[in-house]
């Protein structure tokens, strides 16, 4: 019985010491790239046009009553569209967002991926691909809020982009052709209830445009 | 009793450890892959949309005439980079060739001085996101409706036609994962039955891609 005891004791402290080592690694932190970007782009304060998701998140669908993406091969995605603003320049973002199945915890890593499609009016089309890691975010903000009702309002960010993962790919008109890199940082201002406070930055740098505009190859 | 709590502490900490590193958090299911190997080593694969239940956003009055450019859904807040005219949002469910919703599909249509241009993302969450370009006409499905005798606001319409919306100008541009080496082209087909009494088309979006991986 004393034995039983002392393992059911033990099992708790080890347990909990693992989930403290967790929570507190610094392995998860993103170091943001310190040259300068050509250009510089955010999402606005307003509520984005669309947001949608499973509903297994406490993140009101936007508009309400948007059709939620319940279907199985799908219940793990969200789906967002919002404009970004750079000066007087605007593009529009549709953003599809899942989590990877490779996602590592040992080393600070809730790893997602993450494809938009944008498009800047008059101008034309681009895709950027990227990794992100929300593992800080989740743990110092969204999973207190979300179940022990921990809120909060304020202004905190974090970087989301992993180093050496994301790319852009144009796509239509002036940006046919054209490859480049790019970054994002989150800035949190609020999480509570059904509310999520939560703007996007962009760093994006184009690499020189190529003479002759790629095409891809024909396949007979 | 010591070693009990002992042993009871290695086990809870290698036991939390393993559970983090090696549980499978995130399986995404993995639908079958419904591709066709070519005689050229190629490979094809249909996806589809059907309309309007697979609609999930779409914002394109500024774009299209008729009812391709019905907003939906009917409160959806407004973006001013849409408003600026000219460009064009659609979300949706996809499916597979037999039907089955299997991910995600984004198309954006910018109205550009050398003409339409369209820009998709599929993105299939256990595969990855495949990417596809190619230019469209924006009155193509409107004035095809009415050549078959549709007239805005005249309730519910049936029909049976076929269009092809790319034009052969179709691309397969990568994409990310499974799909971030290909290249090839895409058919964008309309299968139209109709509008419904509320203005919404009623059809499928047929997009046929043939691929290979790139040099």
């Amino acid at each position: 019985m004393r034995t039983l005891l002392g393992l059911i004791v033990g099992l708790v402290v080890g347990a909990g010491l693992a989930l403290a080592a967790l929570y507190f690694s610094p392995l998860g932190a993103i170091k943001e790239r310190s040259e300068s970007w050509q250009e510089t782009w955010q999402s606005g304060d307003e509520s984005a046009m669309l947001v949608t998701h499973s509903e297994r998140i406490p993140v009101a669908l936007q508009p309400y009553g948007t059709q939620s993406l319940w279907e199985s091969a799908i219940a793990a995605t969200g789906m967002t569209a919002y404009d970004m603003a750079s000066d007087d320049r605007r593009l529009f973002v549709s953003r599809l967002s899942l989590p990877l199945e490779d996602a590592q915890l040992l080393l600070g890593q809730a790893k997602f991926e993450s494809v938009w499609l944008v498009s800047e009016p008059g101008v034309g089309s681009f895709w950027l691909s990227q990794e992100e890691n929300h593992w800080n975010l989740l743990k110092r903000r969204l999973l207190p809020a979300w179940l022990l009702d921990e809120e909060f309002s304020g202004s905190e960010a974090y970087p989301s982009t992993v180093p050496g993962t994301a790319r852009l790919k144009g796509a239509t008109g002036s940006y046919t052709a054209r490859m480049g890199s790019v970054a994002e940082r989150l800035q949190l201002s609020r999480v509570g209830g059904v509310a999520l406070g939560l703007t996007s930055e962009i760093g994006m740098s184009w690499e020189p445009a190529s003479a002759a505009p790629e095409s891809a190859p024909e396949v007979e | 009793m010591k070693a009990a709590i002992i042993t009871g502490v290695l086990l809870g900490f290698s036991g939390v450890i393993a559970l983090a590193g090696f549980y499978p958090w995130v399986d995404h299911p993995r639908p079958i892959s419904r591709t066709e190997v070519l005689p050229n080593g190629g490979r094809s694969e249909n996806f589809t949309i059907r309309l309007p239940a697979d609609r999930i956003a779409v914002a394109a009055d500024q774009v299209f005439a008729g009812p391709r450019g019905q907003q939906f859904p009917e409160d959806l807040l407004s973006a001013a980079s849409l408003e600026s005219g000219g460009l064009a949002a659609e979300h949706f469910k996809l499916r597979d060739g037999a039907g089955e919703v299997v991910g995600l599909a984004v198309r954006h249509v910018t109205v550009l001085p050398t003409g339409e241009h369209t820009a998709w993302s599929l993105m299939l969450p256990s595969r990855g996101a495949l990417w596809l370009a190619g230019e469209e006409d924006r009155n193509l499905i409107a004035s095809t409706l009415e050549s078959q005798g549709f007239r805005p606001n005249s309730g519910a319409f049936a029909t049976d036609i076929r269009v092809e919306a790319t034009g052969g100008t179709g691309q397969v541009f990568g994409g990310s994962r499974e799909f971030k080496d290909l290249v090839g082209s895409y058919e964008e087909e309309w299968r139209l039955t109709g509008v419904t009494d509320t203005g919404a088309l009623r059809g499928t979006v047929l997009l046929r891609t043939i691929t290979r991986k790139g040099s």
